[in-house]
């Protein structure tokens, strides 16, 4: 399912996803998403953060609206521009899939369908500028101020959504190593570590946005 | 009505008969030698018919009542003592009842002293002044003892005796002399304090009874001063009757036509020119014998005599005049004397500093005692304005609107319709307010025309503000959105192609959504910069807790605006957060940020404090300025705290109606 007003992006968007051997069906407003996703239950939706009718907000208020109405679709929301604040709502209110990337990521379409595989099956994926954002860009204030250089970098990876085993072959370090990161940034913002990917990021994330 | 003056029409016949009756006899009417009788003949001629006049306006009036009681028994002195005299002296026996008819005159003429009090009290509507209410009643009962005592016991078996002496030299006995002695003295001490009253119900009057009063007073004053003319110099017997008739005048004008004159000038002038000409004549006569005898010239033949007392007259007069007209004012219009005083020094002082818009009209209104007198103008162009400059609405009801025309267009003076009961008040104070009317008039037009500029300056910001906003979602749903469309058009292209296109078409493709990328993230840098993104889809405390949470400093935000500002103040407020918030990590790396945004009553604050090196300025070419620029464009107003060594505060407030 995508939600998007933009034609040429919507096509471009539906094409490379079927391609992919999705199955896809395209929506151009908030309206229609709601509808379509009460009538066909899809496995993900892709739902563009700005839509008609005011091109502010409206797919992040979809989203709210789709979780209030109970329905748990894995939601993947793209934006032209960062913002957290109702994004970490979302993330902390939803208990199923959900991501949060910027537009032109997907370009880098590997990672883009990785993502969405991800938040397909319940995972996270949140956009790496968006993580930094939240982290804070030089000096990131507080508890934080006392992670070590490589552990923030964990820390930017567990928030984007990977696991212990991407994050170790994206850093091109051993998988155990990256576990005694993971273990002590868990112990240094004092939190409990759980196996659970899409709890320990959604704890970091309630703990930054708390802290900041 | 008709009886009314049938009566008056019988009294004036009365004194009429009676006056040509006793000129035939070559009787003076005078008991005794004084300008008595003509007092009477004028008194029945000319009171009859106003206390008819009167009366018939206001029924039961006490004045017109006493008027006419005057009038009549004036009328039966004068018929009475003429028949009397007829039949007693000229012609004895020629007339029956000759000798009661002089007892009749003689009384009639002692009653009228004791209706002087009671005139002098209750003019001029009926009721006397508070603590000289007892002054009527004394009268009227002083006035029947006196009556039975020189009537009954006292009066001469021979009204010829009464007739050809003084009244009480022909009495029987000294009890009814002094009786009469007595009761004349009780009535004119009466009077006295009846004046005495009359000016302690001037002082507390105000309006139409103010300019009643005046005319009242003035007749007294003409009246008395000419019965002393003509006490020092006999030969002027005729001024008691002229002043009487001023004095019947402006009891006249008093109860009919308060306002037909201006009778504080009348006043002023009367009393200002007769003394000016007592003086003038006195210098003129010293200096022509002075200057006749020092040139051995005869006096008053001198050319050069004359010449030299004209001018000295003329040097001496005008500082005088000046100085007498100004202790008149003050003397006769303490009121007005005020008035004219402060709108002179408003006038003065308004050379040294503008007043405040509205000053004058406040000024106005205190000196005509009205605070709801309202002061518009009306331009050549047709605009009404009040003294802001702001539109003026019409004058409402049950106010009296008068017109003042200045250089150009007009001052419109609405004021309560009692101001204009002291109309003359009124016409001098704007007379003497034409150059800050005229002042007041520039500062509307002026006034109007700002409001114009800041509208038109709150305009362009506004349109510059929906423009941006306009331009980043014409970034967004356009440009970005069809770069990220073209990359994907590429990659799917790059995924369906032949796998034998080979790695080097590959890299390409790569190379092409890598530069869409970078235009992008370019594109949305710029858009960033434009507006941000976020303050117009989230508000102000979302777009400042992203601003916040992405600065290299601790940043404190403490936002509490619980309704979402309209578009333009919204972005006066990010600008000025922005602008600060940017001038603090230059100026004062590192130090700790604190922003605030409140709503506060009907405003709006922003404040951003630094704890940096302090000492910034406002001046022109700094970021700051600007700012200031943006703020004042939607009527707020920015302050800079800038103290050396002790960080930096800066602050907006914004009217904002909730």
């Amino acid at each position: 399912m995508i939600a998007e007003d933009s034609v040429m992006l919507r096509e471009g968007l539906a094409r490379i996803l079927a391609d992919e051997g999705f199955e896809v069906s395209a929506v151009g407003g908030p309206d229609e998403l709601l509808e379509s996703i009460e009538k066909l239950s899809p496995d993900v939706a892709i739902v563009d953060v700005r839509m008609p009718p005011t091109h502010t907000d409206e797919g992040i208020r979809a989203a709210i609206e789709i979780r209030r109405r109970g329905h748990t679709t894995p939601l993947l929301l793209f934006s032209q521009y960062i913002e957290t604040t109702r994004a970490i709502e979302l993330l902390r209110g939803g208990s199923s899939g959900f991501g949060y990337l910027l537009k032109d990521r997907i370009l880098d379409v590997d990672d883009f369908l990785d993502a969405l595989r991800r938040v397909a099956n319940g995972g996270i994926a949140i956009d790496p500028l968006i993580v930094s954002a939240l982290v804070g860009a030089d000096s990131p204030p507080g508890l934080l101020g006392s992670l070590s250089a490589r552990e923030l970098d964990v820390l930017r990876l567990m928030a984007e959504g990977l696991t212990n085993t991407a994050i170790s072959s994206r850093l091109h370090l051993a998988r155990r190593t990256v576990e005694t990161h993971v273990g002590a940034i868990f112990t240094k913002l004092h939190l409990v570590p759980t196996p659970d990917d899409h709890r320990r990021v959604q704890a970091v994330l309630a703990y930054l946005r708390d802290d900041s | 009505m008709a009886g009314l003056w049938t009566v008056a029409a019988l009294a004036i016949g009365a004194t009429v008969v009676g006056a040509r009756l006793a000129s035939s006899d070559g009787y003076a009417l005078n008991f005794g030698g004084g300008p008595d009788g003509w007092m009477s003949v004028t008194m029945g001629l000319s009171l009859p018919g106003l206390a008819a006049a009167i009366l018939t306006l206001r029924p039961r009036d006490r004045v017109g009542l006493v008027l006419g009681a005057q009038g009549t028994l004036r009328a039966i002195t004068v018929l009475a003592t003429a028949w009397s005299y007829h039949g007693l002296v000229a012609a004895p026996g020629s007339l029956p009842w000759a000798s009661p008819a002089s007892m009749v005159g003689g009384l009639a003429l002692i009653a009228t002293p004791f209706l002087l009090p009671l005139l002098v009290a209750w003019v001029p509507d009926g009721q006397a002044a508070r603590s000289f209410a007892w002054i009527p009643r004394a009268a009227l009962v002083m006035l029947p003892v006196v009556l039975v005592v020189v009537g009954v016991l006292a009066w001469p078996d021979q009204g010829a005796e009464i007739l050809t002496s003084d009244v009480s030299t022909g009495l029987r006995g000294t009890i009814g002399e002094a009786v009469l002695s007595g009761g004349m003295l009780v009535a004119y001490s009466l009077s006295a304090l009846g004046l005495v009253g009359l000016l302690e119900k001037w002082r507390l009057s105000a309006g139409v009874m103010r300019q009643q009063l005046k005319w009242v007073l003035f007749g007294v004053v003409v009246a008395v001063s000419t019965n002393i003319a003509a006490a020092i110099v006999p030969a002027l017997w005729m001024f008691r009757v002229g002043g009487f008739v001023a004095m019947l005048l402006s009891l006249g004008v008093a109860v009919f036509r308060y306002r037909l004159f201006d009778i504080d000038r009348l006043i002023k002038g009367t009393i200002l020119y007769g003394g000016l000409t007592g003086v003038l004549l006195g210098v003129v006569a010293t200096t022509g014998a002075v200057a006749g005898s020092a040139f051995r010239l005869g006096t008053g033949t001198s050319v050069v005599a004359a010449s030299l007392a004209t001018a000295l007259a003329l040097i001496v007069l005008m500082p005088v005049h000046r100085w007498a007209q100004d202790r008149l004012d003050r003397l006769f219009d303490r009121g007005g004397w005020e008035a004219t005083r402060r709108i002179r020094a408003f006038t003065a002082s308004s050379g040294r500093q503008p007043p405040e818009p509205g000053a004058l009209q406040a000024l106005l209104g205190e000196v005509l005692d009205d605070p709801y007198l309202t002061l518009t103008y009306r331009l050549a162009d047709g605009a009404h304005l009040d003294p802001w400059g702001r539109p003026a609405t019409g004058p409402p009801d049950g106010v009296e609107v008068d017109d003042v025309a200045l250089g150009s267009g007009v001052a419109v003076v609405t004021h309560r319709r009692t101001t204009a009961g002291d109309g003359n008040r009124l016409r001098r104070v704007l007379e003497e307010s034409a150059v800050p009317l005229e002042h007041g008039r520039m500062q509307a037009d002026l006034g109007r025309q700002l409001t114009a500029l800041r509208d038109s300056r709150a305009r362009l910001v506004e349109a510059g503000d929906t423009e941006r906003r306009r331009i980043e979602r014409d970034l967004h749903d356009g440009a970005q959105s069809q770069l990220v469309a073209l990359g994907l058009a590429l990659r799917s292209g790059q995924r369906r192609a032949d796998p034998e296109l080979g790695p080097a078409a590959d890299a390409l493709i790569d190379q092409a959504v890598a530069g869409i990328q970078e235009a992008n993230a370019e594109l949305r840098r710029f858009a960033q910069d434009v507006i941000s993104p976020l303050l117009v889809s989230n508000g102000i405390g979302a777009a400042v807790s992203e601003l916040a949470a992405r600065l290299p400093a601790p940043v404190a935000v403490d936002i509490d605006v619980p309704t979402r500002p309209p578009g333009p103040i919204e972005s006066v407020l990010w600008y000025v957060t922005c602008e600060a918030t940017t001038n603090a990590l230059k100026h004062a790396p590192g130090a700790a940020i604190r922003i605030s945004i409140h709503a506060v009553d009907d405003e709006l604050r922003a404040e951003v404090t630094d704890g940096g090196p302090g000492g910034a300025t406002c001046g022109r070419g700094s970021g700051l300025r600007g700012l200031v620029d943006r703020v004042e464009a939607v009527s707020g107003r920015l302050e800079v705290i800038s103290p050396p060594g002790a960080g930096t505060t800066v602050r907006a407030v914004i009217p904002c109606a909730s």
